[in-house]
């Protein structure tokens, strides 16, 4: 059997396999029991209120589902040294912080991963905004979207055989908006996210830092930060032992709680292709207006308690090497778009022996306990391959 | 619409049912036809087809547990059938690149054929998937089954590409480990 046959011959493999493997996988850390009134109330407070004001109001417990802890598969980083992993985190072990807000996801999707709730009032004031950052004509250029034509509407009815008010309403939904000249191709999407394609690509210096002092420069009003910072981030190495980096920008700000946002909400990512020419930028501008509550957090010291303890969450599929392979702690907010809470953690890379190569790759898995007290957690999760 | 409605639909020789899953999976049954063909009027032309395949076969068939994967299965060999047919004059490089990928997965360059029958071949390749942790087995079958780039499955999981080529590295190596223990080379 030669390998197309074998590409051909998968076809007849089991249904259930077959529609599991196009689920998008739902990261489900939720609240549990969150009251409607609190959560209102929490809303109309406001994410920056939040974070300076001393909170009265009990908060609602926390619930981690087994699906929170990744959805990423195996999150293993290869690298001869951990110091080649790299990243601009704010967040550093001698920051006093206390409290750290958590939010809900402000998106819901249905069951075709459609954004359900997407504003297009907002999605058109973004797309604009961004189009005349760049200089192009946003009186001339048309805006298109993604939804159906009048024309696909009637041809469909026609198709079919049915009224137009028959046809599901799933057909109608908008989710990307569009605007387009000669330069640039720009995109907003359900979640606001900015795509941006340059059409001429822009050869930069091969230096990522370079690159990134120019992209600050020339796109300093698509970029819209007062104090942008430069993000190199990955470092690790793929099975070839290329070594991969990513080049983005966020807010700085002297609130250390707000630049922690920032770097983990607003990123602004440039993209290169091979010969070191920039052709595509992504801008991700989370909605954070559901404010859960602003919780007390632990420190990094009593996060390595419990990741000895068993406290924690994880994709690796090795056995725990035990806290003396711990090589980098720091603490992240999970971000994925099916994400439905976003909370802190504490992320620990712990170099797996058992999976060092022969060329001296090393294999650094990711192991999350969350920041958050854990008397707000309802299921502290204890890793045995299960949950609590 | 569920998928056990849109069924009944068919079994009912309601034309409306045509309409209801058009709109369900139109965009995911185009995708796997565009993923092999590269071309969107022959994808569009399967896409049509596998229509007119369910409309004739259902019923007697009712595929009421998993409609989307008797719809994806029907695509899938239809657009394989086109591909077949065209491939001499236009390859698809996607196609080439997954055929050379899985044909790492062989104990041998011989005919595994001459080992399994196609019963059997299927049993151990299920087997096999579901042996593997959850997300591996998504990966690998959004990459071999579904035929989609690296960059859309790093896009649709939220991964990145190397976490991706490492999972789809280390599964081809145990499958053809699995082939290999289970006996399955000449």
């Amino acid at each position: 059997m030669r390998g197309f046959e074998f590409l051909e011959k998968l076809t007849d493999i089991e249904d259930e396999l077959v529609e599991k493997a196009q689920r998008m996988p739902r990261k489900t850390s939720y609240v549990k029991c969150l009251s409607l009134v609190a959560c209102v109330l929490l809303v109309a407070f406001g994410t920056k209120a939040l974070l300076h004001s001393e909170e009265e109001m009990p908060l609602p417990m926390l619930y981690i589902s087994e699906d929170g802890s990744g959805g990423m598969g195996f999150e293993g980083y290869l690298a001869y040294d951990i110091s080649e992993l790299t990243n601009a985190n704010p967040w550093h072990e001698n920051l006093e912080i206390t409290n750290l807000p958590v939010f809900q996801n402000a998106l819901t999707y249905n069951d075709r991963q459609q954004v359900e709730n997407a504003d297009l009032k907002k999605m058109k004031a973004i797309l604009v905004k961004e189009a005349k950052s760049l200089g192009m004509d946003v009186k001339r250029l048309p805006i298109t979207d993604d939804g159906p034509s009048e024309e696909d509407i009637k041809s469909y009815a026609k198709q079919f055989g049915v009224a137009v008010d028959d046809i599901p309403k799933e057909f109608f939904y908008v989710q990307r908006l569009f605007m387009e000249d000669d330069r640039y191709r720009l995109e907003v999407d359900a979640a606001l996210t900015t795509t941006l394609e340059v059409k001429q690509h822009i050869k930069m210096p091969n230096d990522l830092l370079e690159a990134g002092e120019i992209l600050k420069g020339s796109y300093s009003k698509y970029l819209g930060m007062k104090s942008p910072q430069t993000n190199i981030s990955d470092g690790d190495y793929d099975i070839y032992g290329h070594q991969n980096f990513s080049l983005s920008f966020f807010e700085g700000d002297t609130d250390a709680v707000q630049n922690i946002l920032n770097y983990h909400f607003t990123r602004v990512y440039f993209y290169f292709n091979a010969d070191d020419q920039m052709w595509l930028s992504r801008k991700y501008r989370t909605d954070l207006s559901n404010v859960i509550g602003n919780y007390p957090i632990i420190s990094s010291q009593e996060a390595l308690l419990l990741l000895e303890k068993g406290y924690y969450v994880t994709t690796v599929p090795e056995d725990f090497p035990g806290i003396a392979f711990v090589r980098k702690v720091e603490l992240v907010y999970k971000t994925g778009r099916m994400t439905e809470i976003y909370m802190p953690y504490y992320k620990f890379y712990l170099e797996l022996p058992t999976l060092e190569m022969d060329n001296g790759l090393k294999t650094y898995g990711a192991y999350y306990v969350p920041a958050v007290q854990s008397q707000y957690i309802e299921n502290m999760p204890v890793w045995e391959g299960s949950f609590n | 619409m569920k998928d056990e409605e849109i069924v009944n639909l068919y079994i009912h020789r309601n034309e409306r049912a045509l309409m209801e899953t058009q709109v369900k999976y139109s965009k995911k049954l185009l995708s796997i036809s565009e993923n092999i063909l590269k071309n969107r009027p022959e994808a569009e032309e399967c896409e049509n087809d596998t229509y007119l395949c369910a409309w004739n076969n259902i019923p007697p068939i009712a595929p009421k547990q998993y409609f989307f994967a008797y719809l994806a299965k029907i695509i899938r060999n239809l657009s394989f059938n086109v591909y077949k047919k065209n491939h001499r004059q236009k390859r698809s490089a996607l196609v080439i690149e997954l055929s050379s990928e899985l044909e790492q997965c062989l104990p041998a360059p011989n005919d595994l054929e001459c080992q399994l029958s196609e019963k059997e071949f299927l049993k151990v390749i299920n087997g096999f998937l579901h042996a593997l942790r959850d997300i591996d087995c998504q990966i690998f079958l959004l990459r071999y089954w579904y035929c989609e780039s690296l960059a859309g499955i790093s896009n649709k999981l939220d991964m990145s590409e190397g976490t991706i080529k490492s999972s789809l590295f280390r599964t081809r190596n145990k499958l053809k480990g699995f082939l290999e223990k289970e006996g399955y080379h000449v």
